[in-house]
């Protein structure tokens, strides 16, 4: 009881670094939470909707046409009751009466969807709709771009299909990649008069699920024991997020990091507020024991405390978040599944305690500790505690290194990404705070008895309280470096898309050429005047060993980390091979044997170096594939890199011509650019000549990914203003208390003769350089974190975002020093020397 | 309460250099006196209380409080027996910032299970003069105003020892004289045992007893 009104009397009473330290620690943990709620949120959505938005309960699918024989095998696994639907996906060309366009087509069968909702105008719909003659349901952005409405017609290869619908509601859109590709749904009776499926068509042949309630947990396994060929993919609901789910959960990953930067930037502040606190109540703390407190009664005393602001922090931490997550929706809402809701999970709840009181406890629960066992007198008069023993040091920097790993694993999912991003992290710190140390050292060096008065009490600042200084530093410069290098790496991935490439890039790529079509195609091409930039040979094979061992299936179904979900793809989903005379234009040897003097008897095959990476494959290693039912082997001669932003055909895999020159193929096209001929004309073109031959815009596919990384970089943008924002509000706190732990200099200073004003420059002199120097610090790191993560994460040149730089540099700096003026003129307007401070 | 010290030492380390404050130290208070503890600065006055109030242990020698030797008492034991036996005036009175006054005063009574303890402390101030001052907190107090309320506090829950080291030393003439009128008025009333450390003869000779703190020990 006795303990329960002390606190109570102190939070009232000394309110005011209570509220700071709420607010900080609110702030703190709000992006992350927010974060949080996302994930938790769509885990929650695909558990309760996932069969919706897949469509299913399970479903097959294969980049071939499945057989009998599997389709049979597909109905045994399931349980009595259950139902099937077929469809086709590919994305086609198809053409109105203005132009032709790519589409993304689905040819679905009388029963789709078996779970979930299509609903086409104002009506739930199922594929029966689409059987009794050729009609088709096309997505809203359709109409506008191709000028044309309902009733009007689109013809897809051979068949004519008449606009009967738009598509209103469709619970198995997820991410939405805009009108490059506009969705299209057609009956699956109509795929053959199509003519649309010939051979090396790429599509994907889908078998949809549903079984009766309630779905057996270890449904996925027992279809895939019974579908062994690594070709057929077999999708359950849980899938999802690492499916089609993708892009929301790696841009909900991205923000997770930017959100811990933010967390370590807000810890930065609260573990101040917190060694502020336990200096305050060290004397109050000493008296209670004069007053018979005991040791134990007193670490009580403090432990509730600080456990109550940890609880109040993170819980206004998770309000805000939860309202923020509500009002970020939009942001996010085109790559939202259609019924996503947000929730509040026990997984948020225990994040949060995780990332509060957790972290609160790790870093001052020993500094409670020891403080409460100091002597009562000591305590009194505020005499240092003992110093801290190396096995507590070592505890705390083990503990607080296990649980940024453990937060960053939890957000980033990959162990590479994981020790990149807090080596990166503590890079980052170490080098801003061993160029503030140097700096120090130099003023040290080069302080000069003949310095003015106002830059010799400044540098003497400094050097009294290194520490201080340096952490204004490193969180002037840590905030800037955070805000500004994401612009840069927006700039740097829309820039390389945008920006003229060495070599022109191509107007159109075109692939599912058919043998017997080059020909036909050139006559056509050499008619109009249209030149072929380039033109590949496209082989399908499967890997099917390496040095005589088998190329296995990965066995895992769930992935705990980026890696084993991208080494298990890697692995299931087949190699395309090509071959060429000589290297193009994207391509350079970067390790082994010139392409030039690879041979073709024993074969031997050019690898591009991350692929080969990702495969783990060595320059010697032997492969052999299966090319359509033929054993092919070849020796890895060299590794290759490869500029992809070309948009010219580039492999993975590359032989010399002679090898695989009989194997089934079909051809890839590049086009230059047509001076009279816009790309759209020239698809029209193809369109009406060849049906089945897609072909790509790439104006519109740089502008598509544009748009999405635009979208992505959005939510990035405002998740780094958030941090600039923390970054400010934990300088000017710093600031705050430096200030007012220093009032008794400042008053010396006056009664030795200085001028309110003079104080005032004197201070500005002091801190506001110091915010200056870190926002410096902070942007030259940016540049030269961009510039590595360009140069060796993504391969490719870096495009720095100067006007961001320089804007956020001026925010940072007006805000602190106009921060600092006002704490400045605060403090002088209470002192007791108010009247002469007046004169300011 | 009888306090009884024998052969009480203690030794401070600086470095290389070893201070022996107090040797063989020895003082006999019985119940109800007040006694003076006087002596040059650095003599080792303020140790003296320090560890008779249990803040620092002694060398060696025996503290005893009614024949029961403290020197071999635990922390929390002391801290228990401070709570319950003994009332501490600071030279700089040492109020707790987030308290008021009245509760800087009900304090000690709370600490020992009072649950209604203004009332009493409240009375207490009012006697002390303070009644109108009751809720202001120690940044809104004179210096005087501050020792006044540090002696309710030690004074609140009759302890049986009262120890004050340099209870004026922080006030001017005329608030100390005041001060010391209401400290002194407050012992007599309640016959409380006290040991008052101090540099002023005016204090000094208020007290039934004076010791001189020299050499380590006490001479009367």
């Amino acid at each position: 009881m006795v303990l329960a009104r002390l606190i109570a009397a102190s939070f009232w009473r000394q309110r005011w670094i209570y509220i700071l330290w709420t607010v900080s620690l609110c702030a703190a943990v709000n992006g992350l939470a927010v974060i949080d709620v996302y994930r938790a949120s769509l885990s929650e959505t695909l558990k309760v909707q996932g069969a919706k938005i897949l469509s299913a309960h399970v479903a097959i699918s294969a980049r071939r046409p499945l057989t009998e024989e599997e389709l049979q095998k597909f109905t045994e696994a399931l349980p009595a009751g259950s139902r099937m639907s077929h469809v086709t996906e590919m994305f086609a060309m198809f053409t109105t009466k203005n132009e032709s366009r790519l589409g993304s087509l689905r040819f679905v069968d009388e029963s789709y969807p078996l779970v979930g909702v299509l609903q086409i105008n104002d009506e739930e719909v199922h594929g029966n709709r689409l059987a009794s003659e050729p009609v088709a349901w096309v997505a809203p952005d359709l109409l506008p771009l191709m000028n044309v409405n309902e009733g009007d017609t689109l013809k897809i290869g051979a068949t004519t299909f008449t606009i009967r619908g738009v598509i209103r509601k469709d619970s198995s859109q997820t991410f939405s990649i805009g009108s490059m590709a506009p969705r299209i749904y057609l009956g699956k009776k109509y795929l053959p008069a199509t003519g649309l499926m010939t051979f090396g068509t790429t599509f994907n042949e889908k078998v949809y699920a549903e079984v009766p309630q309630p779905v057996a947990p270890d449904l996925k396994k027992s279809v895939e024991s019974k579908l062994t060929d690594p070709a057929i993919q077999v999708t359950v609901p849980s899938d999802l997020e690492q499916g089609s789910l993708r892009v929301l959960s790696r841009l909900l990953d991205y923000l997770g990091l930017v959100g811990l930067v933010t967390l370590s930037l807000g810890w930065i502040g609260v573990y101040y507020l917190g060694r502020r606190w336990l200096m305050l109540e060290q004397s109050s703390g000493g008296l209670l024991k004069c007053l018979g407190l005991t040791t134990a009664d007193l670490r009580r005393l403090w432990l509730i405390k600080l456990t109550i602001i940890l609880i109040v922090g993170v819980t206004s931490g998770g309000l805000l978040a939860w309202a923020g997550s509500n009002a970020v929706i939009p942001l996010f809402k085109s790559g939202l599944p259609e019924d996503f809701a947000l929730i509040w999970s026990w997984r948020n709840t225990l994040v949060l305690l995780l990332i509060g009181p957790g972290m609160g406890w790790l870093l001052l629960a020993e500094n409670v500790f020891r403080t409460a066992s100091v002597p009562a007198l000591d305590l009194v008069s505020q005499n240092n505690p003992a110093s801290r023993s190396w096995r507590l040091w070592l505890f705390l920097i083990m503990g607080v290194t296990l649980l940024a790993v453990l937060l960053t694993f939890l957000q980033a999912r990959s162990w590479v990404v994981t020790y990149s991003f807090l080596g990166a992290l503590a890079g980052s710190v170490v080098i801003i705070v061993a160029l503030a140390l140097l700096s120090l050292g130099l003023v040290r060096a080069r302080r000069h008895p003949r310095l003015s008065w106002l830059w010799h009490t400044v540098t003497a600042l400094w050097l009294r309280r290194p520490a201080v200084a340096v952490l204004l530093v490193t969180v002037s410069a840590m905030c800037g470096l955070l805000s500004q290098l994401i612009p840069h790496l927006e700039k740097t991935l829309v820039g390389e898309l945008k920006s003229p490439p060495e070599t022109e890039r191509p107007g159109l790529f075109m692939f599912d050429v058919q043998d017997e079509q080059v020909e036909p195609l050139k006559a056509l091409f050499a008619k109009n005047n249209i030149e072929v930039s380039q033109q590949s040979p496209f082989v399908r094979a499967r890997l099917i060993k390496v040095n005589g061992t088998e190329y296995e299936r990965s066995e895992i179904t769930t992935f705990s980390t980026r890696e084993e979900e991208g080494d298990a793809r890697m692995r299931n989903r087949g190699v395309n091979l090509s071959f060429r005379e000589k290297l193009g234009p994207a391509e350079k040897v970067v390790d082994g044997k010139e392409f030039n003097d690879m041979t073709v008897s024993p074969a031997e095959i050019s690898v591009e170096d991350s692929y080969a990476d990702r495969l783990k494959l060595k320059i010697g290693d032997e492969l052999l594939f299966d090319v359509q039912g033929v054993e092919v082997g070849a020796k890895v001669a060299n590794l290759r890199q490869v500029n992809w932003d070309s948009f010219e055909p580039n492999f993975f895999m590359q032989l010399k011509p002679g090898v695989i020159d009989g194997a089934p193929k079909t051809w890839i096209f590049t086009l230059k650019r047509h001076k009279n001929l816009t790309p759209m004309q020239i698809q029209k073109l193809l369109a009406h000549d060849f049906p089945n031959v897609t072909s790509i815009n790439i104006e519109d596919a740089i502008d598509a990914v544009s748009t999405l990384l635009g979208k992505l970089g959005s939510g990035l943008i405002i998740a780094s203003r958030l941090s600039l924002a923390l970054g400010i509000f934990v300088f000017v706190m710093i600031l705050m208390f430096q200030l007012l732990s220093s009032e008794r200099d400042w008053i010396q200073l006056h009664r030795q003769g200085l001028r309110g004003r003079d104080i005032l420059a004197l201070q500005l002199a002091a801190y506001g350089s110091l915010s200056v120097w870190g926002a410096l610090l902070g942007s030259g790191l940016s540049l030269l974190v961009c510039w590595t993560l360009a140069k060796w994460t993504f391969h490719t040149r870096p495009h720095y975002d100067w006007a961001s730089l320089v804007q956020i540099f001026i925010l940072t700096c007006l805000l602190s020093v106009s921060a600092l003026v006002a704490l400045s003129l605060r403090q002088f307007k209470q002192t007791r020397f108010k009247s002469r401070f007046d004169s300011l | 309460m009888n306090l009884k010290l024998q052969g009480l030492a203690k030794t401070f380390h600086q470095g290389p250099t070893t201070l022996q404050i107090l040797t063989h130290l020895s003082l006999d208070l019985p119940a109800g006196e007040v006694a003076a503890v006087v002596g040059e600065s650095g003599s080792g006055k303020s140790t003296l209380l320090s560890i008779l109030a249990g803040f620092e242990p002694a060398d060696s020698g025996s503290i005893s409080w009614n024949s029961e030797n403290a020197a071999e008492w635990s922390e929390d034991r002391w801290a228990v027996f401070r709570r319950k036996s003994i009332g501490f005036v600071f030279q700089s009175y040492y109020l707790i910032p987030y308290l008021t006054a009245l509760e800087n005063v009900a304090l000690p009574l709370r600490l020992n299970g009072v649950r209604d303890a203004e009332p009493e402390a409240a009375a207490l101030l009012g006697v002390l003069g303070l009644g109108q001052r009751l809720n202001h907190l120690s940044n809104q107090l004179s210096g005087g105003e501050c020792q006044r309320v540090a002696i309710a506090r030690a004074l609140i829950h009759k302890p049986q020892l009262l120890l004050a080291d340099e209870p004026t030393g922080s006030l001017d003439l005329k608030t100390g004289a005041q001060v010391l009128d209401m400290l002194f008025g407050q012992i007599r009333e309640r016959k409380q045992t006290a040991l008052i450390v101090t540099h002023s003869a005016e204090v000094a000779g208020r007290c039934d007893r004076v010791y001189t703190l020299r050499e380590g020990r006490l001479w009367s």
